[in-house]
């Protein structure tokens, strides 16, 4: 990176993390003095005006691209329409050792004399908890599930190559046209469809408004900057912030300045899940990068140096601060902004080009914490753009991650989607798959399977707290067989699940009737067409998930009782029970056979796998299918993000020999440890669950940089990945080990099994190694850290 | 059971494996298991998968597979029949015909070379290399696939004369076969001292570095052999 990246980088890198309470407050003047006057899609979008036309403008020194969503790069805006943090909240965000945010006096002041006062009661989050039932509390605090939308609105959305042809103006003409198409004769939502439609209206103002204030701030510093260069820039970002979200962008910078702004405009609005996500930027910037190399006005350098300039924004904008169980499910600043590359194009060609190898190589570069990225591995892709990928991957900065781009297509056709809008499609947030800028993809929450098969355990109560809020699916000493356990499982899931979709159906026409997205709306087809919003069917497509998590915990805990229960007959059911209720406190010999004794996922082996595939087909036909209330229907995914750490705290032991309050395993990955035939067994295990049915799953594995080392190394992990993809495999990512893991895995192996590490020429298990061996690997580790 | 946890005598044990069966913390292990041909082959079909992406395929080490012949062919047999590629790793100290009738089922050989000089292998292995060296120029007359595999290791095989002696070797075998540097590692330390065996190998041997094997590689080199590492 040149020097002016690397001034942007450290300064972004180490600004300080503070809540800026610029936009709570601006919001809270305008609903005092507004509340009432407007229907709710018209005050959002001039509540999104107001914020448009006061807040503060910032363009950094150094920069290129302009824009910030705080008064200042890592200010965090909070949104107390929809989540209002109290006194103490804040305290815990100011005081606690890791995410922090720093809050000083003035902002707790604010929040103290005029926030609060105006926001309690009145918040999306306060009126959400008073309308969901008590048998959905109840159940929600056993962390039985987590719900998504309690403090930050519908989001995971990723937007598509729309607007890189066509300005803001026009989406504004064509909206224009849409009222003027209304039959309020005949068309009973006519009136509704026209209060939406101007407050889509309203928001393109609104952004087009703020992309002017940037030029006219850019013109200013101009007029004093003595500098000739930095003044030609300044005036070129005043030109372009004229020029974009207005119009269409011409060239290479205004495109990246165009996202840019779309980026702000949702973020800004609400406070969407995952920011917001760019799609496939290295096919949307091509034409541009095209042009204008054969124009001659950019080099292949200063192309680079926009985009790195770009990349940086992205982490200036740390995820907005949550509460409660929340923060323990996404304790992290990181908010999951994820750029594909790669992938194919809407008429099914190889979609890599330039840009794919350039972005690579900005991500090496830059590798901050946001954005992520990751590839979309086609088999029409060529081998050198994986292998471009697998060396940034042997960095270890946990990304690019890698996506079977045509097992993407494949999930998006099954549920529906045209194959053009499949193949414009991808992933974003962590894992989850969608038709990009026409779809409304929703994770709604993590469900604890594992604590729904210990509540089948307990004929319906939860052990934790003594609280029936399961069914009485019968008592487990009762049980003849595996599958009559396995059927209370069944049924005690359905149980929960439709507790769980009953809440999601109130919260989504919460959404839909008191928290528009209108700006967002304007983006996402059909939203303009149908006249609806984001959040009320207006997309084209619109999916609600449900994540299920800790499928290896659960796996391993049915194989554990049906072998030595069910088959051997060498364990009763009271004595695993008992030995649960105390932890396994005087039962450690029973623990351990348990736990080593037992056919485990993640082997290949088919014993294990089979029940895995049968708890992957029970929790599918409990969920996949179901309507939701925006003329949608819900898939499930299989990711923790973690999540695993918070539903094995609220879950006491479990028969695979797991300890209470530890973490489930995360993922789809097996228990940690419990995978002892290596990666390749580990994907062929993984494998055996039918990823198509899923709309995303996650897959960690974990290695030393020096396993990948040599050219050799780099193929070997083409291959592996490759292989999981012909397998229809969805997602893999690889986890750099750093010296601290391998003490750790020095003094509790148990945990480590699974961890492999390069010796000399070849790898081996570090559990296996003597400890001076071990000991030598810490130390070339220790030596290799970046 | 003692102070310190179990006790084991080493000497005493007869490998029947009740202690494995019994001891719920998976603490002790038995390295190998009897398998029958059938069973082998279910375990490395379970790869077939990767096989075909990268075009791999099975290798049989050891230990030595040469030890037993018979197994050895009827898994190769079992392989050939479900479009397996076989490669079979060997110290090349093997009965010619049990050698050649393994040769007719194998895609390629990694053979070992450690000396040509017939004394030094006596005193390193305890015994001679001339079956060795005719067994290689016997598969290389074949017209076998070969990776001529020179173990390197610091005072022992790298020494003066060895590796030219080696490069003169191969380079006169009836077909060309590329030759691959193993360098020395330690890992077999700690195996020695988990089987109560004594460490035999001179204090001081340290892994060749990466510069040390491309000063090896590129002496091979001149003989004009393709050489990696």
């Amino acid at each position: 990176m040149n020097e002016r990246v690397g001034r942007l980088r450290r300064q972004s890198y180490e600004a300080p993390v503070t809540l800026s309470t610029e936009r709570a407050e601006m919001i809270t003047d305008f609903y005092q003095d507004n509340l009432g006057k407007h229907s709710v899609p018209v005050m959002r979008a001039l509540a999104f005006e107001h914020l448009c036309r006061q807040k503060t403008i910032h363009i950094g020194k150094d920069e290129l691209i302009v824009g910030e969503r705080g008064p200042k790069p890592k200010a965090v805006p909070t949104y107390p329409e929809l989540t209002c943090h109290s006194e103490e909240d804040l305290h815990i965000l100011n005081n606690r050792p890791i995410t922090r945010y720093a809050v000083d006096d003035d902002a707790l002041t604010a929040y103290r004399k005029k926030i609060i006062p105006f926001w309690r009661g009145r918040t999306m989050r306060d009126r959400i908890f008073e309308g969901l039932s008590e048998e959905w509390k109840a159940v929600y605090d056993a962390g039985i599930f987590t719900e998504f939308m309690e403090q930050r609105a519908p989001g995971h959305t990723t937007l598509d190559g729309k607007f890189y042809s066509k300005g803001l103006l026009e989406f504004k003409k064509d909206i224009e046209d849409a009222i003027e198409r209304l039959d309020f004769a005949t068309d009973p939502e006519a009136s509704s469809k026209r209060d939406q439609l101007r407050g889509m209206a309203i928001a393109c103002d609104a952004a087009i408004l703020f992309a002017n204030r940037h030029a006219d701030a850019a013109e200013e510093l101009a007029v004093n900057e003595k500098n000739g260069q930095r003044k030609a820039e300044l005036e070129r970002i005043a030109s372009n912030c004229r020029r974009v979200p207005a119009h269409a962008p011409r060239d290479f910078w205004e495109a990246l300045q165009m996202y840019w702004f779309m980026h702000l405009g949702t973020i800004t609005e609400l406070n969407g899940w995952d920011a917001m996500n760019p799609g496939h930027l290295d096919r949307y910037f091509y034409p541009f990068y095209a042009q204008d190399l054969e124009r001659g006005v950019l080099t292949r350098e200063s192309a680079k140096e926009l985009l790195e300039c770009f990349w940086i924004k992205f982490n200036n904008h740390p995820a907005p601060p949550k509460v409660g169980v929340t923060a323990e499910e996404s304790g992290t600043y990181n908010d999951f902004t994820n750029i594909n590359l790669g992938g194919v194009m809407p008429d099914g060609t190889d979609g890599v080009n330039e840009l794919s190898y350039l972005m690579l190589e900005v991500m090496d570069d830059i590798h901050l914490l946001q954005p992520q990225g990751n590839i979309q591995l086609s088999r029409k892709n060529p081998d050198r753009f994986l292998k471009a990928a697998c060396r940034v991957i042997r960095k270890g900065y946990g990304y690019p991650s890698v996506f079977n781009a045509d097992g993407v297509v494949e999930q998006l056709v099954r549920s529906g989607k045209k194959i053009e809008d499949a193949r414009d499609g991808g992933t974003s947030g962590c894992v989850e798959t969608g038709a990009f800028g026409k779809e409304a993809y929703i994770l709604t929450g993590y469900l604890n399977t594992p604590k729904i098969f210990e509540i089948t355990l307990h004929n319906g109560v939860d052990p934790r707290t003594g609280n029936k809020i399961g069914l009485e699916t019968g008592e487990p000493r009762d049980f003849k067989t595996f599958d009559e356990l396995f059927e209370a499982f069944r049924r005690q899931l359905g149980h929960f699940v439709d507790i769980k979709i009953a809440g999601n159906q109130f919260i989504e026409r919460m959404y839909a009737t008191q928290s528009p997205a209108v700006f967002l709306s304007v983006l996402i087809d059909d939203c303009i067409d149908k006249g609806r919003d984001y959040n009320d069917g207006g997309p084209r497509y619109n999916t609600n998930y449900i994540q299920c998590v800790g499928i290896g915990t659960i796996t391993d805990s049915l194989a554990a009782i049906r072998k030595h229960v069910f088959e051997d007959g060498t364990l009763e059911m009271t004595e695993l029970l008992d030995a649960l209720r105390t932890d396994y406190e005087k039962a450690e010999p029973l623990r351990l056979l348990l736990a080593n004794k037992t056919p485990r996922y993640g082997n290949d082996d088919d014993y294990a796998d089979g029940i895995m595939m049968r708890v992957f087909d029970t929790l599918h036909s409990a969920i996949d299918g179901r309507p939701n209330t925006k003329g949608g229907r819900y898939h499930i995914d299989m990711l923790p993000t973690t999540c695993h750490i918070y539903f094995g705290s609220v879950l006491g032991a479990t028969p695979d020999g797991r300890r209470g309050g530890t973490p489930v395993s995360e993922g789809i990955s097996p228990v940690q440890g419990a995978d002892r035939k290596g990666p390749t067994a580990v994907v062929k295990s993984v494998a055996k669950m039918d990823h198509l049915r899923t709309g995303g799953t996650l897959l960690n594995m974990k290695f030393l940089p020096t396993v990948l080392d040599n050219d050799e190394g780099i193929d070997k992990l083409a291959q592996l990945v490759r292989t999981y993809f012909r397998l229809d495999g969805h997602h893999v990512q690889f986890n750099v080990v750093d010296a601290d893991t391998l003490r750790h895995a020095q003094t509790h192996p148990e945990e480590h099994r699974d961890l492999i590490v390069r010796v000399a020429g070849y790898s081996d298990y570090f559990c296996d190694l003597g400890k001076e061996l071990q000991d030598e690997i810490i130390r070339r580790t220790e030596h290799e850290a970046f | 059971m003692s102070n310190g946890g179990v006790a084991r005598d080493g000497e005493l044990c007869t490998t029947c494996g009740t202690c494995v069966e019994v001891c719920p913390s998976g603490a002790a292990d038995i390295v190998g298991r009897r398998v029958t041909p059938d069973e082998l082959i279910d375990d490395i079909e379970r790869d077939t998968p990767f096989f075909d992406q990268s075009g791999g395929g099975v290798t049989f080490s050891g230990g030595e597979p040469l030890t037993q012949p018979e197994f050895l062919n009827e898994v190769l047999d079992l392989c050939r029949d479900r479009d397996i590629h076989r490669a079979v790793d060997t110290c090349g100290f093997a009965n010619r015909d049990a050698l050649r009738t393994v040769a007719e089922r194998v895609d390629l050989f990694l053979f070992d070379l450690k000396f040509i000089d017939a004394g030094l292998h006596q005193r390193y292995t305890g015994v001679s290399n001339d079956r060795i060296l005719d067994n290689l120029v016997m598969l290389s007359r074949m017209s076998k696939a070969i990776h001529v595999r020179i173990p390197v290791i610091p005072t022992v095989t790298d020494i003066n004369g060895n590796f030219e002696a080696i490069g003169e070797f191969v380079a006169a075998l009836p077909r060309r076969a590329p030759v691959r540097l193993l360098p020395h590692h330690s890992t077999a330390m700690e195996k020695y001292a988990r089987f109560d065996m004594e460490k035999r190998l001179p204090d001081g041997v340290e892994p060749p570095s990466r510069r040390e094997l491309e000063r090896i590689a590129s002496r091979l080199r001149e003989y004009d052999l393709e050489v990696t590492y």
